[in-house]
């Protein structure tokens, strides 16, 4: 009984862990370039594209305007098409990070926003070229930000990684409902709930050390 | 030879209401091969649009800006690239890399143009030599002074070997002492490398200790253009006058500069600075004024100041007289070459 619990309770630990690390790496690859863009596509910036900017913007503000309940269900086709089905683990990485993408977007383009602007008219009396202008200053100089932002996101991804298990995702948080919640089995709730939190605990605790770290 | 030629530079902002302002009205100016010169002006004067100018941080409206006979009007944008790295800045708050070590703001540049991380290590290596940085290259520039965050800045607009420097007031946030050493630095610099440096400031303090020419703007014009020496000693505009005297007054002891009034009133006596070279220092000037215009004279100040290498003499003099026994005194000095400035007048506690 005792042992059956712990295997459990540790599959979907690795199922949730699978599914923040999975989707976490493809929305910071989706949301640091669309981060960027959004910044230098604004009007008087280095690639000042008016038209461009607006488009992304909204799209990136409708994608956060979603409930992420709702954008579990509107997904499925795409899911489908991706994965080939709308249950399971690699099924629930796919809304994770169409959610999780504008906010890093946002945060990536704050970020950049509150670098000084003396350093970026440095840059470009040293003759940078856009692209050095954005790897060599822009991104280094807001790492410790970008750092505090997506340890957010990571947190926030822990608790729609649940809600996603919730229907048909695996995970702790469709053990929680399914084993836990369903079945009057208090000890798997109270078990997946600790998981959890020392999930969220630890993500914070190493968002803070590397920002710190890089804060100079 | 000219280093810097601005032609007929126009410069012109838009407001968000739509009316223009015109930063700068049609400047011309050369700059010398190794020459130091300095443009002073009140803030708003139109300084940071011109130095902007030169680099093409700003694009003028009119005019040429000519940089080592380049148009920079005439390059594309990799071209103007190619020409900014032949421009080393400065800037009054530091603009480095918080997220870079010492040695790596240095390197910044020579990265950006692909160097070799050997050539790289020697020229950093020189560079912090030349600045006095060495034993600082592991340092975040958190844990620098602000003379030493200059003094990185500095090394870091040399690394490609610039044939200009731009020193945006580049001392203006630093204490008079820091002032004086980044100062020194950059006459060092001037002197070793033969580098060109075009600076703006508010100080006359900084013309007069590092500039050979000097350029005042007022109001987007260039109303006054003199050697510096020059320019203390026949100052042509009131601008220039009035900066020089409150450069003087600035260098008063606080206890007379309370005393110190701007018009003449009933009971107060003129306070004159006579400024003069090496030679009038040697006739005994002060008995003659006595002696011949019956003036009473009291020295609140008698100094040699060292103007650019050059000696001058400065003294403030209070004076009291008949109105035509201190004219013919003013007459007297200026036979002698003696620059005379009336500088105010000190009220006497009845």
């Amino acid at each position: 009984m005792f042992n059956s619990l712990l295997s459990s309770v540790l599959q979907s630990t690795l199922e949730t862990i699978y599914m923040v690390a999975i989707s976490g790496m493809l929305s910071i690859l989706g949301g640091l370039p669309l981060g960027v863009l959004l910044l230098i596509t604004a009007s008087g910036r280095e690639l000042s594209n008016p038209h461009l900017h607006h488009a992304l913007s909204l799209m990136v503000d409708i994608g956060r305007a979603i409930p992420f309940i709702i954008l579990l269900v509107i997904l499925i086709p795409v899911t489908r098409f991706l994965i080939g089905t709308a249950i399971g683990t690699n099924a629930a990485i796919v809304p994770l990070c169409i959610g999780a993408i504008p906010f890093v977007a946002r945060i990536v383009e704050n970020a950049l926003k509150a670098v000084d602007a003396g350093l970026i008219e440095a840059g470009h009396a040293m003759g940078t070229t856009t692209f050095q202008l954005i790897y060599k200053i822009l991104i280094p100089e807001a790492r410790a930000a970008i750092i505090r932002g997506i340890t957010i996101t990571l947190i926030g991804l822990v608790g729609y990684s649940a809600m996603a298990g919730a229907v048909g995702g695996g995970g702790l948080g469709s053990l929680a409902i399914n084993e836990g919640y369903q079945r009057f089995n208090f000890p798997v709730l109270l078990a997946t709930v600790m998981v959890l939190i020392l999930f969220v605990y630890i993500i914070q605790w190493v968002g803070d050390w590397l920002a710190k770290k890089w804060e100079h | 030879m000219i280093m810097i030629e601005l032609r007929e530079l126009h410069k012109q902002y838009s407001l968000p209401d739509h009316t223009a302002i015109e930063a700068l009205k049609g400047i011309n100016l050369t700059v010398k091969p190794g020459e130091i010169f300095g443009i002073i002006g009140e803030s708003g004067a139109g300084k940071s649009s011109l130095i902007r100018c030169v680099n093409g941080l700003e694009t003028p409206n009119a005019g040429q800006v000519i940089i080592n006979g380049q148009d920079l009007m005439q390059l594309n944008k990799p071209q103007l690239r190619q020409m900014r790295r032949n421009i080393g800045m400065i800037f009054q708050h530091f603009n480095l890399l918080s997220s870079r070590t010492v040695y790596e703001n240095i390197a910044f540049p020579l990265e950006l143009t692909k160097t070799p991380p050997a050539v790289i290590a020697k020229k950093v290596d020189e560079l912090m030599a030349l600045t006095g940085l060495s034993g600082h290259q592991h340092h975040y520039t958190h844990e620098l002074s602000g003379g030493q965050k200059q003094r990185v800045a500095i090394a870091r607009a040399l690394a490609n070997q610039p044939l200009v420097l731009l020193s945006d007031e580049a001392t203006s946030a630093l204490d008079p002492e820091t002032t004086h050493q980044i100062l020194q630095l950059l006459k060092k610099i001037n002197a070793e490398l033969g580098l060109t440096i075009l600076l703006i400031t508010h100080e006359m303090g900084v013309i007069k200790e590092i500039c050979h020419r000097l350029a005042i703007l007022e109001h987007g014009n260039i109303i006054e253009e003199a050697h510096v020496l020059d320019f203390f000693n026949r100052p042509q505009t009131n601008t220039a006058k009035r900066f020089i005297r409150d450069f003087s007054l600035h260098e008063l002891p606080e206890h007379l500069r309370a005393r110190l009034i701007d018009k003449k009133i009933e009971g107060a006596v003129p306070l004159w600075r006579l400024s003069f070279l090496g030679d009038a220092a040697e006739s005994p000037l002060v008995t003659h004024l006595i002696r011949h215009f019956s003036l009473s004279l009291n020295i609140l100040q008698a100094r040699i100041e060292r103007i650019r290498d050059k000696t001058v003499g400065v003294m403030l003099l209070e004076v009291e007289g008949q109105p035509e026994d201190l004219l013919s005194g003013k007459q007297y000095l200026n036979e002698k070459e003696v620059h005379v400035e009336e500088i105010g007048y000190v009220q006497f506690a009845a």
